[in-house]
C-alpha cells in the first residue's frame, strides 16, 4: 500500500472518515469561533462595566482560549453530524447527481458514482459545518448568559477582582461547549 | 422668663431607635426624670399619627436652654425629645412667643453621585405668635460637593402664623460619591412683633449617608436595554448566517427527496 498512490475515491474515504479538517474549513472555524468568543467582551464591558483598556490583556489571553475552545467543539459536532447527514442526505444527492449526468452517456458508471460520493460529501460537509457552527453558537451565548448573569451574579459587581466573573463564565463556556461536543451520540 | 435667650437644638438620630429616652422639663421649670421609652409601643393612637418623625424643638425658656446636664445627657446618648416635650411645649405655647420646630430630612432612598437628591425642610410655628422674618440657611453643602439644581438654600418667609407650617424643598446633585454627612442648617427669626433680637436654632440632621457611585448604581440597577438590543444585533449574524445556510441546504435535499417519492 505504501508509496502506492490512494485513488479518489479512496481519498474521500479517508477524508469522510477523519476528524482533520481542511484549511479552508479551519480558517472557518477559526474565524467563527474568535468572533463569538469576542462578543462577550461587550457585555463585560457594557453591562458588567469592565473598563476595555484596563482589562484589554485579560479579555485578549481569554479570547484566545475560548477561541481554540470553540473551534475545536465545531471540529468534534461536525465530525459528528457529517455522517448523520450523509446518511440522510444520500437518497436525495445521487438523485440530484443522476439527473444532472443521466444525458452524459459516455460517462462509466464508476465514475458517476464517484460524482455521487463527492457530491455527497461535500453536501453533508457544507450542512454539518454550518449546522455546528450554529449550534455551537448558540450554546456557547447561552452558556456565558447563564453562567455570567445567573451562576456568578455575586461574583460581578463590587467584589474586587472584577475579572473572576468574565474569566468564569466565558471560560467555563468554551470548556463545557468542548466537554459537550465530545460526548458521543447515542445512535 | 427674664432669662429668655438662644435656643436649644435637641435632635434625633432616626437610625438608632433601638434604645430612646424622654428627656422632659415642663415650662414652669420643673423636671421630669429621664425616661426610656420602648420606641412605638405605648403611645395613644393619636399621638403616633400626628407626631412628627424627628422634631428639633427650638424654645426659648431657660429650663431647656440653660441645663446643660440635659444637653450633655442629650448629646451623650442620643436622646429622642419625643412627643412628651412637645406636648409640655405646646402647653407652655400660651405667651405671645413665636416658636418654630424645624425639620430637615433627605427625600430620596438611594443617593446616587450624578443623580438628583431632594432635600425637604418643614418649619412648624407651635408658638402663640406669628414668627417674622423667618430666615433658612443651609451653608452645609460646599459647591465643590453638591451641585444646586433646583431650590434655594437660603430662603426667607415674612410671617409664619401660629399653628400653621411651611415646607422648602431644594434639589442637590452630588458630585462625588462616598459618606457624607448631612448636618444641620440654621434657622433665624423674630418671635413676636415686639421682639428686637433675633433667635436663632438648628435644624434637625439627617446624619451620615452614603452616595452611591454612579458606575455601581448603573450596574446594580440600569436595564441596559440598549446594550442588549446591541449585544442581539452582534449576535444575530454569527447565528442567523449559519443557520440560514444550513436550512437552505436541508430545504433543498429534503424537497428533492420528497418529490420523488
Amino acid at each position: 500500500m505504501a508509496g502506492k498512490k490512494l485513488t479518489r475515491e479512496e481519498e474521500l474515504l479517508l477524508e469522510d472518515f477523519s476528524r482533520n479538517v481542511s484549511t479552508k474549513s479551519n480558517a472557518l472555524f477559526y474565524g467563527n469561533a474568535f468572533i463569538i468568543s469576542a462578543i462577550p467582551i461587550w457585555l463585560f464591558w457594557r453591562i458588567h462595566q469592565m473598563e476595555p483598556l484596563e482589562s484589554a490583556i485579560l479579555f485578549g489571553i481569554v479570547t484566545v482560549i475560548s477561541t481554540w475552545l470553540v473551534a475545536y467543539a465545531y471540529r468534534n459536532v461536525k465530525f459528528f453530524l457529517k455522517h448523520k447527514i450523509a446518511l440522510k442526505r444520500g437518497e436525495a444527492v445521487s438523485r440530484e447527481v443522476m439527473k444532472k449526468v443521466a444525458d452524459d452517456k459516455k460517462m462509466s458508471k464508476q465514475e458517476k458514482e464517484e460524482r455521487i460520493l463527492w457530491k455527497k460529501n461535500e453536501v453533508a460537509d457544507y450542512e454539518a459545518t454550518t449546522f455546528s457552527i450554529f449550534y455551537n453558537n448558540a450554546l456557547y451565548l447561552m452558556l456565558v448568559i447563564i453562567i455570567s448573569f445567573y451562576l456568578l451574579r455575586s461574583f460581578s459587581p463590587m467584589v474586587y477582582p472584577f475579572c473572576c466573573n468574565y474569566i468564569g463564565s466565558v471560560g467555563s463556556a468554551g470548556g463545557l461547549l468542548a466537554l459537550f461536543s465530545t460526548s458521543t451520540p447515542k445512535n | 422668663m427674664r432669662d429668655k435667650k438662644g435656643v436649644s437644638a435637641l435632635t434625633s438620630d432616626e437610625r438608632r431607635t433601638n434604645v430612646t429616652a424622654v428627656v422632659c422639663t415642663s415650662a414652669t421649670g420643673e423636671f421630669i426624670p429621664p425616661m426610656p421609652i420602648i420606641p412605638r409601643v405605648r403611645f395613644l393612637k393619636e399621638l403616633i399619627n400626628k407626631a412628627p418623625t424627628d422634631l428639633l424643638i427650638l424654645d426659648g425658656h431657660s429650663s431647656h436652654t440653660k441645663n446643660l446636664e440635659l444637653i450633655r445627657k442629650k448629646m451623650k446618648h442620643v436622646v429622642v425629645l419625643s412627643v412628651l416635650a412637645f406636648a409640655c411645649l405646646v402647653q407652655s405655647a400660651d405667651d405671645d412667643e413665636a416658636r418654630l420646630l424645624v425639620s430637615k430630612n433627605i427625600l430620596n432612598t438611594f443617593l446616587v453621585e450624578g443623580k438628583d437628591l431632594t432635600l425637604e425642610y418643614g418649619i412648624y410655628n407651635v408658638g402663640g405668635s406669628s414668627a417674622l422674618n423667618v430666615h433658612l440657611h443651609d451653608g452645609s453643602f460646599k459647591s465643590e460637593e453638591f451641585q444646586n439644581v433646583a431650590g434655594s438654600l437660603d430662603v426667607k418667609w415674612e410671617r409664619l402664623a401660629p399653628g400653621s407650617n411651611v415646607t422648602h424643598v431644594v434639589v442637590l446633585r452630588p458630585l462625588k460619591s462616598g459618606y457624607y454627612n448631612f448636618s444641620s442648617a440654621e434657622v433665624t427669626y423674630l418671635a413676636s412683633d415686639m421682639a428686637s433680637e433675633r433667635k436663632f436654632g438648628y435644624t434637625t440632621a439627617p446624619g451620615e449617608y452614603g452616595i452611591v457611585n454612579l458606575k455601581d448604581y448603573d450596574r446594580k440597577f440600569s436595564p441596559h436595554v440598549l446594550d442588549w438590543a446591541a449585544f442581539a444585533v452582534m449576535t444575530l449574524p454569527s447565528l442567523g448566517i449559519p443557520f440560514l445556510l444550513w436550512y437552505n441546504s436541508k430545504c433543498k435535499y429534503e424537497q428533492l427527496k420528497t418529490k420523488k417519492n
